[in-house]
């Protein structure tokens, strides 16, 4: 396979979309697309594009609260300065404050969906679960859409998640993230059992394409489809120089402790040295947001965490130049509501208000969008959907996100999400 | 071949039941055509061509994994491949759902559906979930009918390690709202997640109706009084401040840990007090039809009507709550349990998504539908018997189809979908793989039912809880450090010496870890830890989120299939079955074919023959082609798939 190839219908559908950036029209009804879409589609591109997307999944519903949307009312936790003028964080993210004046912090985030496998679903999918189908992830769409940059490595890593949630879905097993348990231990089984040689293991492979095609032919369907190509992609993992990427203990121990030692901090780390070598899409998961009980212990504890590593993070791309080019998005499927003391002070889910934040990859530095009410549990002004969460994440990219990509089943589909959902770019926080 | 074939006595002969057997083979054989005459009325109403039936390779391996969710071992292929009899495939059947292959399989459907998992919390929170994991095992093992299952785990009260297991369901560890969502979801097929927060727009449930039902299980949850434990607890934090040699660095351990591993056992289990029929709307409640922190009182919004008193509390909700649950005029019940079956037998939903509830007569099948709850019925829950039922049916048997489902396109029954086994398939079949007797590996122990620390045998755990809930916050207070004191003097008698078998199954790091020796999926910790080759395939992490396993193909899978740990197990592994199979057989078509009976359950066509044969006899080394023939066939999808 070559690097960034496109087959016809794509190199087709790439002369249309340049043009239509030149023309400044769309051609979209022809491709049947939605009226919502020509009304965007006269800004749809930026002209600057990322190369790459680390996504920060705050699982299990972070508290907006407790975090980066602090009330006066909230007396159970004080809050500091930051490097954004007027702009107050949480006093156990004291890293994170000082950095903040590269980040847009997203207020006004809104969602329906208040449970934990629907939001995290949607959030990585711009979708609803159903029976008849699995939509992909978005870094399944990114690295369709925008291709890739190293043509060896996974386009897309998930570090310490779930296959579920960052396959590939009907795009097929070549757009699923490939998966690492525990960043220290990098991508397993790489290396070719120790008595396996290049000659046995190259009769290993001719053995199993023959058995798939003959399976490929009698079970034409979607599901079986969707693995093809898997092997390909396994042995140029295998095979190429840039593995050592996986590898942290190629970086010095004071680069490494900077991170903290955490599952998430060493995952920050790995994300970096993967879109140091043209990975396009690095998902690293910290969970334990769901703070039902006792939130605000909760809260501090998981705080600690990714306030060292998202405040490293964020430096060490500065630093080496790649935070313009890398999107740092943190991001969770909710938040959470008012405090509840017959539950040691737990907050229970709330999905009406919440926050989530951008930062490099050409967005406003030290920004902050949109607003939330006196008790944080409506928005106010500018509300983000995750819709347009997603669809911010594809333009920052330089990916259309209102391109329909029909399914081998032929049913539209877009990062964009259902029609219905007008889910658009946010390119207020561009510049 | 012949050797290994003169080994074969009697395996399908196996017809003892583990448990009395109520449905009879004439009901099972009766409720199969019946299932049948429908499946085939609705083919010539849609003018749709009956599929043909499956060959005997495709329904053995199928049959396999369905019912006990590994392939055939190479006597069991053999064996029924070579048996001429008019009935095999109900007797292979019969054996399936006799084995304890079926209860190892249902245990991981089990584990799934309840999102099951060894403990939860850290510290003080720490709480094992031994007993209702227990409770859940015994039930599979015993083949508990689903009705008694529902209402045991929906009604048992007290002290979970007193009383049963059951009191652990709602102890487990789940936030009560997502707990009663998906208990509905699961016995009802109804979803009210949404209605937790507001009305929901997509259906017809309003928040209201989800307080309703939350005041049937509203009320105090865990067992044991929280402030005798807090009160000892922040004492404690003062005396191992002022005295760190002798509360937190002594040879019993901290006190703290003393009181972490107590306090496991005695808040396990449910208040006398859950369940209530009344509950306060949330302070943010912002529909018209209540105030803001009202009691409203428990109503069931469809099936059974019921409606508890506004006026007082009840306490026997949790009871009411069951009745309405299992009671006939909650139809609900019957057609969720009996189309999660058909969907986990036959591999294909009678509704949009499998697990949800949809009237019959607004899907493709409502006479289907109908007569799958009444059969499951007239079986009084038997869930094996049901199953049973289904792979004996002619539409088990028809082939497996080629085309996608459309947009709105509703499914035909017209075969069955290639679909990539679940994590718990592709691990137990390749323990087919390495062992002889695969239903025969070992087993996970129940939990120890005595009260150990640090090594020292205090009392049982019925016991302990037993007696602390008879005592005042000073009573104790004073038993709480006069154990401690003991287990600083070692007064109490050395563990090993005193329990029969004494190995500590219920310490964190036994129940936690991968075990070393090779072991089915459902003998492993649930789930398993990250990184582990079932996580890799898609595992489901058993948190609060009922169906989360995946069936995506990842790279990684790829590579765990090439690298990965089924080399050294399985490939490679000199006393691995499959290779001791192969030394049997002399010639090299004889191995060929016998690699692909063993691995793929069938015997290689002309080309493939002809391929490997090519293949093996340019190699330089002839073993190690058997590998990797081996090798390329348990990495190919057709080891991997179920079709």
């Amino acid at each position: 396979m070559r690097y960034n190839s496109q087959d016809e219908l794509s190199r087709r559908q790439f002369m249309i979309d340049n043009a239509r950036n030149l023309l400044g029209v769309s051609v979209a009804p022809m491709l049947g697309a939605s009226l919502a879409t020509q009304a965007y589609a006269k800004n749809s591109t930026n002209q600057n594009p990322a190369q790459s997307v680390i996504f920060l999944n705050m699982e299990g519903g972070m508290s907006h609260l407790d975090t980066f949307d602090i009330k006066s009312g909230n007396k159970q936790v004080n809050s500091i300065k930051t490097s954004i003028p007027g702009y107050q964080v949480a006093d156990y993210l004291p890293e994170t404050a000082k950095i903040m004046k590269e980040c847009t912090v997203i207020n006004s985030m809104t969602s329906k969906v208040g449970a934990h496998p629907q939001g995290q679903y949607l959030l990585h999918k711009s979708y609803t679960p159903l029976g008849t189908i699995t939509h992909p992830s978005l870094g399944s769409w990114i690295t369709r859409e925008a291709g890739r940059n190293n043509e060896e490595l996974p386009g897309y890593v998930a570090i310490g998640t779930s296959a579920g949630r960052t396959g590939g879905g009907w795009m097929g097993a070549n757009y699923s993230a490939a998966l690492v348990g525990r960043p220290q231990e990098g991508l397993k089984n790489v290396d070719r059992f120790h008595s396996v040689s290049e000659e046995d293991f190259d009769m290993r492979l001719k053995i199993a394409d023959k058995l798939n095609a003959k399976f490929h032919n009698n079970y034409a369907t979607s599901e079986v489809k969707g693995y093809a190509g898997l092997f390909d992609e396994a042995v140029k993992v295998m095979k190429s120089d840039d593995l050592s990427a996986f590898d942290l203990s190629e970086e010095s121990q004071s680069m490494r402790d900077a991170y903290g030692s955490t599952n998430f901090g060493q995952g920050c780390l790995l994300a970096r040295r993967l879109v140091e070598v043209g990975v396009r899409f690095v998902e690293v998961s910290l969970g334990g947001w769901d703070t039902h009980y006792d939130n605000f212990t909760g809260v501090k504890g998981r705080a600690a965490e990714l306030d060292k590593a998202y405040a490293q993070l964020i430096s060490d791309l500065k630093s080496k130049g790649l935070l313009d080019s890398t999107l740092v998005v943190l991001a969770s499927e909710f938040g959470r509501g008012p405090v509840q003391p017959e539950l040691n002070d737990g907050r229970s889910h709330h999905a009406a208000a919440f926050t989530c934040m951008m930062a490099g990859g050409g967005v406003n530095k030290g920004m902050v969008y949109g607003k939330t009410n006196k008790t944080a549990m409506k928005v106010e002004s500018n509300p983000v959907t995750l819709y347009d969460f997603n669809s911010t994440i594809a333009y920052a990219l330089g990916v259309d996100s209102h391109k329909v990509v029909y399914s081998p089943s032929k049913r539209p589909f877009r990062i964009a999400g259902p029609d219905k959902e007008k889910g658009k770019p946010v390119t207020q926080i561009f510049s | 071949m012949t050797k290994t074939l003169a080994t074969l006595t009697g395996l399908l002969a196996v017809l003892s039941s583990a448990w009395a057997e109520p449905v009879s083979p004439a009901d099972i054989k009766k409720n199969a055509l019946a299932i049948d005459k429908i499946v085939a009325a609705n083919f010539r109403k849609n003018k749709i061509q009956v599929p043909e039936t499956t060959d005997d390779p495709t329904f053995l391996r199928r049959a396999f994994l369905v019912s006990v969710g590994r392939i055939p071992t190479p006597q069991e292929a053999l064996q029924f491949i070579e048996l001429e009899h008019p009935q095999k495939r109900d007797l292979l059947i019969n054996y399936l759902y006799n084995s304890d292959g079926y209860k190892s399989h249902m245990t991981n459907w089990m584990y799934d559906l309840f999102t099951i998992r060894e403990g939860y919390g850290s510290g003080a929170g720490s709480t094992s979930n031994a007993p209702l994991i227990d409770w859940i095992r015994n039930a599979v093992d015993t083949n508990k009918p689903w009705d008694e299952f529902c209402k045991e785990l929906l009604t048992t009260k007290g002290n979970a390690y007193i009383t049963s297991g059951a009191a652990g369901y709602f102890a487990k560890g789940d936030a009560i709202d997502d707990h009663l969502s998906n208990t509905l979801r699961i016995f009802t097929g109804v979803r009210l997640e949404c209605a937790q927060c507001h009305d929901d727009p997509f259906q017809e449930w309003e928040q209201m109706d989800f307080y309703q039902f939350k005041a049937f299980v509203d009320g105090p949850t865990t067992y044991s009084g929280k402030a005798r434990y807090n009160g000892i607890n922040s004492k404690l934090v003062q005396l191992r401040l002022n005295n760190p040699e002798e509360f937190q660095n002594t040879p019993a351990g901290s006190a703290q840990g003393l009181l972490y591993a107590m306090n496991s056992v005695l808040r396990y289990g449910i208040n006398e007090n859950k369940g209530r029929g009344r509950v306060k709307l949330p302070n943010n409640y912002a529909y018209r039809d209540a105030d803001p922190g009202e009691t409203v009182s428990a109503r069931a919004a469809f099936g059974a009507k019921v409606r508890l008193s506004d006026k007082k509390d009840d306490f026997s909700s949790l009871d009411k709550f069951a009745d309405w649950m299992v009671n006939d005029q909650t139809h609900n019940f019957a057609i969720t349990i009996s189309n999660r079956l058909w969907n986990r037998v036959m591999g294909i939903s009678l509704t949009p998504v499998a697990g949800d509830y949809v009237t019959p007569r607004d899907t493709n099948f409502p006479l289907l539908m109908g007569k799958l709850s009444q059969i499951i019925k007239e079986y009084d829950y038997d869930l094996n018997a049901f199953q049973k039922t289904l792979m004996s049916t002619r539409t088990f048997q028809f082939v497996s189809s080629p085309k996608n489902l459309k947009n709105g396109e509703k499914n035909a029954l017209d075969g069955r979908r290639a679909i990539r086994m679940s994590a718990e398939q592709v691990w137990d079949s390749l323990l087919s793989l390495a062992s002889t007797q695969p239903d025969k590996l070992p087993k996970r122990k129940p939990m120890s039912p005595y009260f150990i620390h640090a090594g020292q045998y205090i009392m049982k755990k019925a016991d302990l809880a037993e007696e602390v809930n008879k005592m005042s916050a000073n009573e104790f207070e004073t038993f709480f450090f006069d154990m401690f004191d003991k287990l600083k003097k070692k007064s109490y008698p050395n563990a090993a010496d005193e329990v029969p078998d004494y190995v500590d199954y219920d310490s964190d790091e036994f129940r936690r870890k991968v075990p070393r020796d090779l072991r089915r999926a459902s003998e492993m910790p649930t789930p398993i830890p990250d990184g582990h080759f079932l996580t890799v395939f898609g595992q489901s992490r058993r948190q609060a989120a009922i169906d989360e396993a995946s069936k995506e193909g990842t790279v990684s899978q790829a590579l765990e299939l090439f690298n990965g740990a089924v080399q050294k197990n399985v490939i490679h592994n000199d006393n691995a079955a499959i290779n001791q199979v192969i030394d049997s057989v002399d010639g090299i078509e004889n191995r060929i074919k016998t690699i692909f009976l063993v691995v793929l359950s069938r015997i290689p066509d002309e080309s493939e023959l002809k391929f490997c044969k090519e293949l093996v006899e340019a190699a330089p080394n002839q073993n190690q082609a058997y590998r990797n023939l081996v090798a390329g066939l348990v990495s190919s999808q057709e080891f991997y798939f179920i079709f």
